[in-house]
């Protein structure tokens, strides 16, 4: 004859407070997309929502003859435009620019 | 509020079974949950209209531009967030695992799933960039032959297992009755509670649970 088996005591899942956890990134979604895209682009992901064009704003700039002079030089020797040196050199000095938006030369997508 | 993502680089690991599963479970505990359905074939989101959970809320039609906005949404209004992701590799994955507490990272025996699930830790690892805590992520071994293993699926579980990526002890095993609920809208603890599926579901969320009570501990 099998011996009785003793009863199992199963205690309910203990409860967790959940809504004490915070997201791990506060940064503004702005911030979260723009990352995202930068990854994105880097993985070769899928990307259903076309990118929006960023408002374009006009920068008139007067500089000496000699320095245009040498802008235009080095852009002839990159095929590059004289407005991509610009803004890569803005880049370079810590200014914010989508990878987008460094194009050595616009023109070429028309 | 916990936000979970299930993701992969790879499709059809089981990642909406793990979703559903994991949700429902929780929501029948009476935690308050919100599944989202990012994924295109919306199977979560067709559970969702079936099922009768009290607490489970599941939102379709999540797509990579309104994730952000209705994951804010979920977090208000849930204990937790549940982030059902599509397979492959999406800026609307990225943009969830950015904001995700935990990332579930279901994964067969073999070596192209095992190949893309470091793909998906390598991406939560950039999507980490911009944190200020970490993403806590984890392997879940899936469709798992109860009482069975292959010479090959051994060696592609060890091999994963030396390498520090962490792995939930508990695996999901291959069960019929993981396919029934998508017919029934029923967790198998509310057809069979004392059942095998029941127990493998229970211990995979109360893992689930310890990992996100110990980030709670910890933030």
């Amino acid at each position: 004859m099998k011996p009785e088996l003793p009863p199992i005591d199963v205690a309910p899942r203990k409860r967790v407070d959940l809504r004490s956890l915070q997201p791990p990134t506060t940064a503004d979604d702005s911030v979260v997309e723009a990352h995202s895209r930068r990854l994105a682009s880097e993985w070769g992901a899928v990307t259903t929502v076309p990118t929006p064009k960023p408002v374009i704003a006009s920068l008139r700039l007067e500089i000496p003859e000699y320095l245009d002079r040498q802008l235009a030089q080095a852009a002839f020797d990159q095929r590059v435009t004289k407005q991509f040196l610009v803004i890569q050199a803005l880049k370079a000095a810590g200014f914010n620019v989508d990878a987008a938006d460094l194009v050595p030369d616009k023109r070429k997508r028309r | 509020m916990a936000t979970l993502s299930i993701a992969s680089a790879k499709g059809g690991v089981g990642k909406t079974t793990v979703a559903i599963s994991v949700s429902a479970e929780l929501a029948l505990d009476g935690y308050r949950v919100a599944l989202l359905d990012c994924d295109l074939n919306q199977h979560a989101s067709h559970f969702g209209k079936i099922a009768e959970i009290p607490g489970l809320t599941v939102v379709s039609a999540v797509d990579e531009k309104n994730v952000l906005p209705a994951l804010r949404k979920a977090q208000a209004e849930n204990d937790l967030v549940v982030i059902d992701l599509p397979g492959g590799s999406s800026t609307l994955a990225l943009k969830a695992l950015h904001r995700s507490n935990f990332v579930l990272i279901p994964c067969q025996a073999t070596l192209p799933d095992v190949r893309d699930a470091i793909k998906t830790v390598e991406q939560i690892d950039d999507a980490q960039e911009l944190a200020s805590t970490k993403i806590a992520r984890s392997l879940i071994w899936t469709r798992v032959m109860p009482g069975f293993e292959s010479r090959s699926a051994k060696h592609v579980r060890k091999s994963i297992e030396g390498q520090g990526v962490p792995v939930f002890r508990t695996s999901m095993m291959q069960r019929a009755a993981l396919a029934e609920f998508h017919l029934t809208g029923k967790l198998p603890r509310q057809i069979e509670p004392n059942g095998a599926t029941a127990a493998n579901v229970a211990a995979i969320t109360a893992e689930l649970l310890e990992h996100l009570e110990q980030l709670a501990k910890a933030a």
